[in-house]
């Protein structure tokens, strides 16, 4: 193991949220979609971050929290987390591990190898909170692991003061930005956080990359891997580079090997359905040129008033098929997460509000949907999807589609207006 | 609202074309009054351009309307039109194609502006959507309508009516219900929402199937280890069995031996040896007799070979004899006379042949001279002088003379030269003439002008021809144009009306001469002048000679001004002659001024050869022939010079010949040649004598070197032969066979003492091993003797026998200890001593009973052992394919995707069912607050169409359409026929029209030819009930029917009647 002297560098690599075999959310599957690469995508970064730890000979690998998403559907996913630490202690790295709200209690199943310290729950005078190193590389890591899903209080009381003459390292599992985004556990504050004393703060829970403070370091390294379109943009870890008792550079490096991207193409009045097919392959073509190799997960939504929105009416399936197949021909490297049609029909809609006529009756009576005083019609229309509740209950609550809430009514309510629109001012065949 | 005119200005083949649709009639009619407008147009008239131009105008042009642009680019359409609001007030417009302010309208009272917003808002925002499905009839929508209401109930009847035919309603709905059907049907299978569903059940399952939990992988590990722990039990047990079995094989293979090893000891301990004398001893006895048998052999062999050699060594003394001493010590010398004695008959046999070669070489070199010098002989050609310096004299001399030869040829040569030089010259000299007037004149001696001077005047008269060119040139361009100039004057003469200013000078003057007279005539009287009255008048009176006169001046200055072109056409051609007149005589002049200028050239230059006696050729050949003169000059110099220089040179010739003469006579006499031997044949001669003389006094000189080392050679042999055999006592007879014989008695007695000394070598040898021998004899008697005492026998038989018995007891001794050696071998690995007390206490058929036992036994164990290593492999296979493996991951990434494909299509059944129940309440509502009204209107024109045959429509409490007959029947609308039921939809789409105008500006109702299909009954019926309609609304009624304009004209009077434009 390397010993660290005062002038000595010494690197390690923080990161977190792995959730490895974690399935990745709302890929819509259709033939040609490249599933294999996504599937292993969460696998893919993990082993992205122990080349990292290679190829920066980084004594120690941190991982706060939330390696695993829950449960195990497969032991060959703690097995394969296993392996990959295997090739660590082949180099002398050594990994400290915490568990997060997500795998709480899911490592003791694994006998890890010796190079591996997992930091212990909270308890009274438990002593493998910390790991220290301090005769040797005058480092000392300090760790709280979670005991149960949710901790609602706070768990830096339980970090001991920071070793004098040592780089000291925090790893915690926290919300400590108080994103709604995620849950509110273990809560604490950036200036508690920096008060505490220690160089570096490790965290985890936070998905997105961030450096809440420098010198003394809090850092969230965000997910190695976005997981669903809410998690667009860069994953990685950070490389923190310390020279004896303080962090001299910290970098973040990215891991993930398939992105997220939400494309909006604006259609224009007279663009028809060849013209959306053009936009949206010169916009797929520019992400596979950002995408850098990667895997590009893109949901794609096109808006606007426009002559093709009777083909996205009325051809809607033809019309993704042909999407689908234009991503399929970018090599394998796009997927359509999914394809939002929310074109409007060419004919202004406020124009069509202010005529007289039927449709403008019609028009009126939407608007007045959306107004407060007309719960009792909304309340009416969603009664029309009472039957599908009851009968996909639990699979919209795992996909989180909340069909009560308004949100996700006035976009519907939108679409439904655009169709009856261009069902009744279309000449139909 | 009504349009009162349409104002095609530029629209597709339009341009520029006007419309009037109710102008000037409907516009200010009263309250009540119709506007019933008839537009009639055949087939391809432009009919349904007119309505497209309305819908245009009306509600602005379509983005992309290519059809449109026939004569006039997209931007350049643009049609306009004359409306009247409700309010009776009047704007006129304009539309042109844009995307912002594409209308720009006017008020007729009070020219307020306008602008597309502004009318838009004033006819309350109808939309083209609108006014197609509402305010237009054609005969396609009227048709499918009139199918639909087959279908409706009336609530989507009436609804529907408001989206006139172009929206089946009832269509819409079913397409909704359908849509929304095929997404999710409560307890169905196959809409997609619940086979998602379904697939996403199967895949949670197939999840739970696959997911593998660390506790059930321990669970397996322990398995694992518990049946690799049970197998590698059997496998000992088995092992164990094995070895049993081969220990049992062991004692088995020992039973032999030991056995064969107890009767060994039993034998050996029955065996009598006398102490001291053991098997070894008994060898030795036998080696010690044989070597005293063999020492005896060898010493009886050698003492014979040693009397032999004696024998031999004598005799061989006896036979040497008296003179072999001499020869002895003279065998150097003879050896050497041996070895020359080669060189000796060599050189004997090579006297004769080189004395009869050196004759024969005198003889060749004789034979030779004869052909060459007859007078010679061999030993005259030894004395001439035919060295180097003499050769080199007669080579020179030849040399001179090829020299000679030719500087001859050469000169030859050159008086070739100058013979074609001299024809050159004459050539040259006949050249010159003319100008020459005679050949005998010498060009050399004539005063000739220098060649520049006559260039000057070449160059002077070359500019001359030049100007007469260009003159000439300029004077026959000056003649064409003239000429035109003249002809066109001619012409403008010839045509007459062109009055001349001469003309219009005499007329004036007649005019003017008349007025003077008349003055006169006035003044004087008319007598005084009455001579030139009638002269001036010519017959007439003065009066109406002035008169005329007056008249044809102004006649005169009349055409000339008619004529104005032609007279100022002439007078600029007058203009134009006159200048060309003028430049024509200016060139003629400086022609005539080129040519005095030339003849005093052509005198100056004829003046320069006055001293040369003959009249010069133009400057231009004169210039050549001066060259040519100056040529044949050079000529002429070279050829005299040549002449002079080849005679010298042959002159010196001439002497050289003669002094090579003298000088080869000499030559040749030194010799003893002829004098008048040809140089090539003295030549042959003096070169062959010298390589005569050379090759002879060569060859004979070898020669006799040769003879004369040949005989000194065996003179010397033969001295050194005489020498060697006084020594020996003899006399020389023949050297070669005296030596011959000397060496082979040499060899002989040479031979004789070899063989002697070779004897005593051998005999002496012989003593020794004999003495060897003899001992060794005597040391095995002694050893023979000792072992024969220890054996305690007499003779060599008893020790025989005593050494029996020990060498048998020899063998058993090691039989026994083999037997014992292998015996622990083979028991060493079991424990020697229980082996060889299982080996001591066996019985061989317990034995085998024992070993099949175990082997079965054994068998039956690895049996069991391979089950359990089975059931071991699949745990671990299982337990491999979970290592890393993600089966469980990858079903529940495939039910994610299941999960995302079910939120897309959740999502599009509600935009369905929202769509759908939006519109089923926006009908029930439409119903609810306008049935009633519509209804009632709908009744009324649907009277008036059918001429009261029906007197109502009437809505069921089921919601189901009734049309009730003047009995009282009521029949719903699949029971009418095709044509009262498009009159049924006519009618509530009419009724919706009045509906809609009640809150918003009318719009006009556009009728696109029907009633095409209506009998004349059904359609008198419709024109009546559109007459009344006509009263609020606006009919703009096309066809291209005349019967149906007449019918018109009859049933609506006062319709207004236009064309579509031509």
């Amino acid at each position: 193991m390397a010993v660290l002297s005062e002038s000595k560098l010494m690197k390690f690599v923080h990161a977190a949220d792995l959730h490895i075999d974690s399935p990745l959310k709302g890929l819509v599957r259709y033939e040609g979609a490249p599933i294999e690469r996504a599937r292993r995508a969460t696998r893919d970064a993990f082993e992205r971050v122990v080349r990292i730890c290679l190829e920066q000979r980084a004594s120690f690998l941190v991982l706060a929290g939330d390696v695993f998403d829950g449960d195990w559907k497969d032991v060959g996913t703690g097995l394969f987390f296993v392996s990959q630490l295997a090739r660590l202690r082949e180099v002398g790295c050594r990994v400290l591990l915490l568990r997060g709200n997500h795998d709480f209690e899911l490592t003791k199943n694994l006998t890890y190898p010796e190079h591996v310290h997992e930091f212990s729950a909270a308890k009274e005078g438990d002593a493998r909170r910390t790991f220290r190193f301090e005769e040797e590389a005058g480092v000392c890591f300090h760790g709280v692991s979670y005991g149960a899903q949710k901790v609602a209080s706070s768990l830096l009381p339980s970090y001991p003061a920071p070793v004098p003459d040592c780089l000291n390292v925090g790893v915690l599992h926290t919300n400590a930005t108080s994103s709604r985004e995620h849950a509110a556990y273990a809560p604490c504050t950036v200036a508690e956080l920096v008060a505490h004393g220690y160089q570096y703060w490790a965290l985890g829970h936070v998905h997105e990359h961030a450096v809440l403070h420098e010198d003394p370091w809090v850092v969230y390294p965000g997910n190695t891997q976005g997981r669903s379109v809410r998690e667009v943009g860069v994953k990685g870890c950070v490389v923190v580079e310390a020279e004896g008792a303080r962090v001299k550079a910290v970098s973040f490096e990215a891991t993930d090997t398939m992105r997220y991207h939400v494309e909006t193409i604006r259609l224009s009045t007279d663009d028809d359905r060849d013209e959306l097919a053009s936009k949206v392959r010169a916009r797929l073509d520019e992400v596979v040129a950002q995408s850098d190799g990667r895997l590009a997960a893109v949901r794609l939504i096109v808006r606007g008033a426009c002559r093709a929105h009777a083909a996205v009416v009325s051809e809607r399936e033809s019309l993704l098929a042909q999407l689908r197949a234009d991503a399929i021909e970018r090599g394998g490297d796009v997927w359509l997460e999914k394809v939002a049609l929310a074109t409007a029909p060419p004919q202004s809609m406020e124009a069509l509000r202010a005529s007289k006529g039927l449709v403008s009756e019609l028009l009126a009576s939407i608007e007045h949907l959306r107004g407060e005083d007309a719960e009792t019609e909304r309340r009416e229309l969603r009664a029309s999807l009472a039957p599908l509740k009851k009968k996909l209950a639990r699979e919209l609550e795992e996909l989180g589609l909340d069909v009560d809430g308004e949100a996700w009514f006035s976009a519907v309510l939108e679409r439904a207006e655009a169709l009856l629109v261009e069902r009744l001012t279309e000449p139909q065949g | 609202m009504r349009l009162l005119r349409l104002d095609l200005e530029r629209f597709r083949h339009f341009r520029e074309q006007t419309l009037p649709l109710a102008e000037g009639r409907g516009a200010s009619a009263a309250p009540g009054g119709r506007a019933f407008s008839v537009v009639y147009g055949p087939n391809e008239a432009g009919k349904t351009t007119v309505l497209e131009a309305v819908r245009c105008f009306l509600f602005g042009f379509r983005d992309k309307s290519p059809e449109l642009t026939v004569d006039f680019e997209q931007s350049e359409l643009r049609v306009g039109g004359l409306l009247e609001l409700d309010n009776g007030k009047q704007l006129v417009a304009t539309r042109t194609k844009g995307r912002k302010q594409t209308l720009f309208g006017k008020a007729i009272q009070g020219g307020e502006e306008f602008d597309d917003e502004w009318l838009s808002a004033r006819l309350s925002r109808p939309s083209r959507a609108v006014f197609e499905n509402v305010f237009a009839f054609s005969l396609e929508m009227l048709a499918r309508g009139a199918e639909s209401l087959k279908e409706h109930e009336v609530r989507t009847a009436i609804y529907g009516a408001g989206f006139g035919g172009k929206v089946d309603l009832a269509r819409v709905l079913a397409d909704f219900g359908r849509e929304r059907e095929a997404l999710f049907k409560e307890g169905g299978k196959v809409p997609r929402v619940n086979q998602i569903a379904r697939a996403i059940d199967e895949r949670r399952r197939a999840v739970r199937l696959a997911t593998t939990s660390s506790e059930e992988y321990r669970r397996a590990k322990e398995e694992l280890a518990r049946k690799r722990e049970a197998a590698e039990g059997k496998y000992a047990a088995e092992a164990e069995l094995r070895l049993e079995v081969e220990r049992l094989r062991s004692v088995t293979l020992a039973l032999e031996p030991f056995h064969a090893m107890r009767a060994a000891r039993d034998e050996l301990a029955a065996i009598l040896r006398p102490p001291g004398f053991s098997a070894e001893s008994s060898r030795a006895y036998e080696r010690w007799a044989v070597t005293r048998e063999r020492a005896r052999d060898e010493l009886t062999s050698l003492e014979a070979k040693i009397a032999e050699s004696a024998a031999r060594l004598a005799e061989l003394q006896a036979g040497a004899g008296a003179g072999g001493d001499a020869l002895e010590a003279a065998g150097g010398a003879v050896d050497r006379l041996m070895e020359g004695l080669g060189a000796y008959k060599k050189a004997r046999a090579e006297v004769p042949a080189l004395e009869d070669e050196l004759a024969s070489l005198e003889r060749r070199t004789t034979e030779r001279l004869a052909s060459l010098m007859p007078a010679w002989g061999a030993e005259a050609l030894v004395r001439a002088d035919l060295d180097a310096p003499m050769r080199a004299e007669f080579g020179d001399a030849l040399e001179e003379q090829e020299r000679l030869r030719v500087e001859r040829e050469r000169l030859a040569a050159r008086a070739s030269e100058i013979a074609a030089l001299a024809v050159q010259h004459e050539a040259r000299r006949r050249r010159l003439c003319p100008p020459l007037p005679d050949e005998g004149i010498d060009p050399a001696r004539l005063r000739v002008p220098a060649a520049e001077e006559v260039a000057r005047f070449e160059a002077l008269s070359a500019t001359q021809e030049r100007a007469e060119a260009t003159f000439t040139s300029r004077l026959e361009a000056l003649a064409t144009r003239l000429r035109a100039n003249e002809e066109e004057r001619a012409a403008i003469l010839s045509g007459g009306h062109a009055p001349t200013e001469d003309e219009l000078r005499s007329a004036r003057g007649r005019r003017d001469a008349g007025l003077r007279i008349v003055e006169q005539a006035l003044l004087l009287g008319t007598s005084s002048v009455d001579a030139e009255v009638k002269r001036y008048g010519e017959g007439e009176s003065l009066p109406r000679a002035y008169e005329r006169a007056v008249r044809a001046a102004d006649e005169v200055v009349d055409r000339m001004r008619l004529r104005a072109d032609a007279v100022q056409r002439r007078a600029l051609l007058e203009a134009e002659h006159a200048r060309l007149s003028s430049d024509r005589d200016g060139v003629e002049a400086e022609r005539r001024a080129l040519a005095e200028a030339r003849a005093e050239a052509e005198r100056a230059y004829a003046a320069l050869f006055d001293g040369a006696g003959f009249t010069p050729l133009g400057p231009a050949a004169m210039r050549k022939w001066l060259d040519d003169r100056l040529a044949f000059l050079e000529i002429d110099q070279r050829l005299g010079e040549e002449r002079a220089r080849v005679g010298a040179l042959e002159a010196e010739h001439a002497r050289a010949e003669r002094a090579w003469g003298a000088r080869w006579t000499a030559l040749l006499s030194a010799l003893g040649l002829s004098p008048d031997t040809a140089p090539a044949r003295a030549r042959r001669a003096v070169e062959e004598l010298a390589q005569l003389r050379a090759e002879f006094v060569g060859r004979r000189r070898d020669l006799e070197a040769s003879l004369a080392k040949a005989r000194a050679l065996a003179a010397s042999y033969e001295e050194d032969v005489r020498a060697v055999l006084a020594r020996c006592g003899l006399e020389l007879s023949d050297a070669a066979r005296d030596v011959e014989t000397v060496f082979a008695r040499l060899k002989a007695a040479r031979e004789a003492a070899r063989t002697r000394e070779e004897l005593a070598r051998a005999r002496s040898g012989d003593e020794q091993r004999a003495a060897t021998v003899r001992a060794r004899l005597d040391e095995s008697e002694r050893a023979l003797s000792e072992l024969r005492a220890l054996a305690g026998a007499e003779d060599d038989e008893g020790v025989r026998r005593v050494a029996q018995r020990c060498l048998r007891a020899d063998e058993l001794e090691r039989a026994v200890a083999e037997h014992d050696q292998s015996l622990r071998r083979a028991g060493a690995r079991w424990g020697y001593d229980a082996w060889i007390a299982d080996v001591e206490g066996a019985r061989l058929d317990v034995l085998e009973r024992r070993i099949a036992q175990a082997g079965a036994d054994a068998d039956a164990l690895r049996q069991e052992a391979r089950a359990i290593d089975q059931e071991v492999g699949g745990l671990a296979e299982g337990l491999a394919r979970t290592g890393e493996g993600s089966l469980a991951a990858e079903e529940q990434a495939a039910m994610e995707g299941l999960r995302a494909s079910l939120a897309e299509e959740v999502e599009r059944y509600a935009e369905v069912s929202f769509a759908e129940s939006i519109l089923r309440a926006s009908i029930r509502r439409f119903e609810r607050e306008h049935q009633s009204e519509l209804i009632a209107s709908a009744s009324r024109l649907f009277r008036a169409m059918t001429n009261e045959r029906y007197e109502r429509i009437e809505r069921r409490l089921d919601g189901s359409l009734f049309a009730v007959r003047a009995g009282g029947r009521a029949l719903s609308p699949d029971a009418l026929s095709t044509g009262t039921r498009e009159q049924l939809f006519v009618a509530l789409r009419l009724a919706y029209v009045e509906h809609y105008q009640k809150s918003a500006e009318s719009l006009p109702v556009v009728l696109d030819d029907v009633f095409v299909n209506f009998d004349e009954e059904r359609t008198r019926g419709a024109l009546a009930a559109l007459a009344l309609f006509s009263t609020s609304t606006q009919v703009l009624f096309f066809t291209c029917h005349r019967s149906l304009v007449e019918l018109v004209r009859e049933v609506v009077p006062d319709a207004h009647f236009s064309h579509v434009p031509a």
